[in-house]
């Protein structure tokens, strides 16, 4: 009797396809949706389009790129957007941090606590608008109120109506919708910190501060990072916020980007300037990606701990 | 252990039914396609009697308001009853972001048939031929005599593409009780304003003199309230191919503005929302608005205390705002769409649309003759009377002309400027000087 051996092909060549297979699909979903968008918005910053016969442009080169550019609109724009960037990412990376490292804490009611952060994340964008709308009111806010109670403020202050503090007033609701999911991502990476070097350094009489700073931080910094470029990007595209607090206003105070993408685009009907602006905050935020990604690269590889020294 | 020829079939099978399924879904890029709106007929189309099944799409803000149900029950209801073949979709979008819906409906050929437009966005589509010539579908001669004079705004480089849908006509609401209790008349003059409001203002019990919009962040109403002042003091934005924002007039117009803005008995930096429930309840005297008579319907505590009276500034215009109905050029139904339109202009429904639109006059009104519904709706809508007698006198903030198509970037040079004076960056002159150089410039670029 003789054993027949089926012919097998060796490993690697039969599984060498599958991965590419199943990435094959999502890429060309993804690719022809957003690579299609990006070719479209490109030619439409180049063209003079109206958004109520978009077939009909005239291809303008960068003449709309330099009637943005010499825009002083433009400059108070650009203020405004990276005001709003940098204030809403640091208010939230703050407030995320201190909130994971107590999350990440022992006490009764922490399952409860990490459920309850994530509210203001899960509240849609547009109810957090309208409430602070109430609550910025200037005659009858419960801001107002409680600051005038406790006696921070002599008198009613105007928030929203007032240039001084209408940046102040738009970032309040951007960084409590925002950190929760910075609280959570942190806290995740916290979990992941090798309990016995945290151990070790208490061990070697390390305070809280010195057990952070040469343990935690480094252990967490690369989720640090990511969850810094997701969420400078996810500022660079607010709006609804934005919008329905201020509408840009007053003045140009709080006119970010994303808002002149819209009124451009929607309210004045001028596709090819609204997609202009649009592709230089798309332009702002690569940079921002390309930055991350360099300094990613510096020493360390992404996604992986640094090992304290 | 899976054999791997089935494993690759299986999986060769999972790839083709994705591939079909991503087929499927796949749509034509917006925006890309070349208009498919039909020719329009060149004389007023006849249905045939066995007509094939249509349905219009109409849009309006209205249908998301209280008056909704009556506006379609004058108009739209019975017009389906005579004509079983049409269907009317009512397509209901919010008033806040109604202009920009239409228009992005309209650059994909997908827009309503019927479009109930404001004048900013009539102006818009216009300019981009985006709305059919109504004069071979409906004859203007037959509605002609009744026609409000408002509806020749409908007319654009002699083509006529809308008629008035309604003209909001806004005035000075007062709260009689709060007036006749600090024994104040009316106010006819700007200092008689100024005073009365003055009056009524009373912090500590929560009760301001006036109110009006006064943030960027509801502009859209903003717009229409702060031109009342504009036109009162007749000013005017736009005068034929000229910029005539830095004037005289309008320099009075916006001192006057400010000057009750600072006094300390307007409520500033609230919405309209909560200043209109405000009036409703007594804790505001007087408001510049329109839709007195929809308000009344939220809040009927105002009926027998809240009415209209016009402005009180000397030798200038009332404010009304036409807003228009139209076809759309995209429009596969042109006839039937006529055929609603000039249902909609017949007296049996132009009389119901005066009661149903509660204090909003529609395209026809016999001033000298109404109805006799309307003169039912009369006895108990005191506060129509004021505004018929504004209507002479009404004006839209920027009226036809080759430069109305800037009234978007006009608006919010404006209202942007204005605000910078509001929170004292800036004086009045520089306001005037910045807008002026700003419309000019945008004018510049036509």
């Amino acid at each position: 009797m003789q054993l027949v051996t089926a012919h097998r092909k060796p490993a690697r060549l039969r599984a060498w396809w599958i991965p590419y297979a199943l990435i094959a699909l999502p890429a060309v979903y993804v690719g022809g949706i957003q690579l299609f968008t990006l070719v479209r918005g490109l030619w439409l910053s180049l063209s003079d389009t109206n958004l109520l016969t978009p077939w009909d442009s005239t291809f303008v080169g960068l003449d709309n790129f330099q009637e943005v550019l010499t825009s002083p609109r433009f400059a108070d724009a650009l203020q405004a957007t990276i005001v709003y960037v940098i204030g809403s990412l640091g208010g939230a990376l703050a407030l995320g941090l201190g909130a994971a490292l107590i999350l990440n804490a022992r006490f009764r009611g922490r399952r409860l606590a990490r459920a309850l952060v994530a509210i203001p994340w899960a509240t849609p964008g547009v109810a957090v608008a309208l409430v602070f709308v109430w609550i910025f009111n200037d005659q009858f806010g419960v801001l107002n109120f409680l600051l005038t109670s406790a006696g921070l403020l002599a008198r009613y202050n105007t928030w929203l109506s007032n240039p001084h503090n209408a940046m102040l007033a738009v970032l309040i609701p951007t960084v409590w919708q925002l950190f929760p999911i910075c609280a959570l991502v942190i806290l995740a990476a916290l979990q992941a910190v090798p309990e016995d070097l945290v151990e070790a350094a208490r061990i070697d009489r390390a305070d809280s501060i010195s057990r952070f700073s040469a343990v935690i931080l480094p252990a967490i910094k690369p989720t640090l990072a990511t969850i810094t470029l997701l969420a400078t990007i996810w500022s660079f595209r607010r709006f609804e916020l934005v919008w329905l607090l201020t509408q840009g206003g007053p003045g140009s105070a709080t006119n970010t980007l994303a808002v002149d993408v819209y009124r451009e685009t929607f309210l004045y009907a001028d596709l090819g300037l609204g997609a202009t602006v649009g592709m230089i905050g798309l332009t702002l935020s690569m940079c921002v990606t390309l930055v991350y990604f360099w300094w990613g690269g510096r020493g360390s590889t992404i996604g992986e701990p640094e090992v304290a020294r | 252990m899976l054999d791997s020829h089935h494993s690759t079939v299986k999986l060769a099978a999972v790839g083709v039914a994705f591939a079909l399924i991503l087929a499927g879904c796949g749509t034509a890029s917006p925006g890309t396609a070349a208009p498919t709106g039909t020719a329009a007929p060149t004389s007023t189309a006849v249905v045939p009697t066995a007509a094939p099944p249509v349905t219009l799409e109409v849009a309006s803000w209205v249908w998301a308001e209280p008056r909704g149900a009556d506006v379609a029950a004058a108009w739209i209801d019975p017009f389906q009853l005579a004509h079983p073949n049409i269907t009317i979709e009512k397509v209901t979008i919010p008033y806040a972001n109604y202009d920009n819906t239409i228009n992005a409906q309209l650059g994909t050929n997908a827009a309503p048939d019927v479009l109930q437009m404001s004048d900013v966005g009539f102006a818009q589509a216009v300019a981009a031929n985006r709305l059919t010539d109504l004069d071979p579908l409906i004859d203007y001669a037959t509605y002609q005599p009744k026609l409000l004079p408002q509806n020749e705004f409908g007319v654009r480089n002699d083509t006529r593409y809308g008629y008035i849908y309604s003209l909001a006509v806004f005035g000075m609401f007062y709260n009689k009780q709060l007036l006749d209790g600090a024994n104040l008349a009316v106010p006819t003059t700007f200092d008689e304003f100024l005073a009365a409001a003055a009056a009524l203002t009373d912090t500590t019990a929560g009760r301001y003199g006036f109110a009006m919009r006064s943030t960027l962040a509801e502009s859209a109403g903003w717009w229409p309230m702060f031109s009342m002042w504009v036109l009162g003091n007749g000013a005017k934005y736009l005068d034929g191919d000229n910029v005539t924002i830095d004037t005289p007039e309008m320099h009075r117009a916006v001192e006057q503005y400010m000057t009750m803005y600072n006094s300390g008995s307007m409520l500033t930096g609230t919405d309209a929302a909560t200043f209109r429930r405000l009036f409703a309840d007594g804790g505001v005297g007087m408001t510049f608005d329109n839709g007195l008579g929809t308000q009344m319907a939220s809040f009927p505590q105002m009926l027998g205390n809240a009415y209209i009276a016009p402005t009180p500034f000397e030798g200038g215009n009332q404010l009304a705002l036409p807003l228009y109905i139209a076809i759309s050029e995209d429009s596969p139904h042109k006839a039937e769409a006529a055929m609603l339109l000039e249902y909609f202009l017949s007296d049996e429904v132009q009389g119901k649309l005066a009661v149903a639109l509660r204090g909003e006059l529609p395209a026809t009104f016999d001033f000298e003759h109404p109805s006799a519904s309307y003169q039912s709706f009369l006895t108990d809508a005191y506060w129509v009377g004021p505004l018929e007698s504004q209507v002479a006198n009404a004006r839209p903030a920027i009226e036809p002309g080759p430069l109305s198509i800037l009234a978007p970037k006009l608006a919010t040079a404006i209202l942007t400027e204005l605000s910078k004076v509001q929170s004292g960056e800036q004086t009045i002159d520089e306001m005037l000087a910045n807008a002026q150089a700003t419309v000019e410039a945008a004018a510049a670029e036509l």
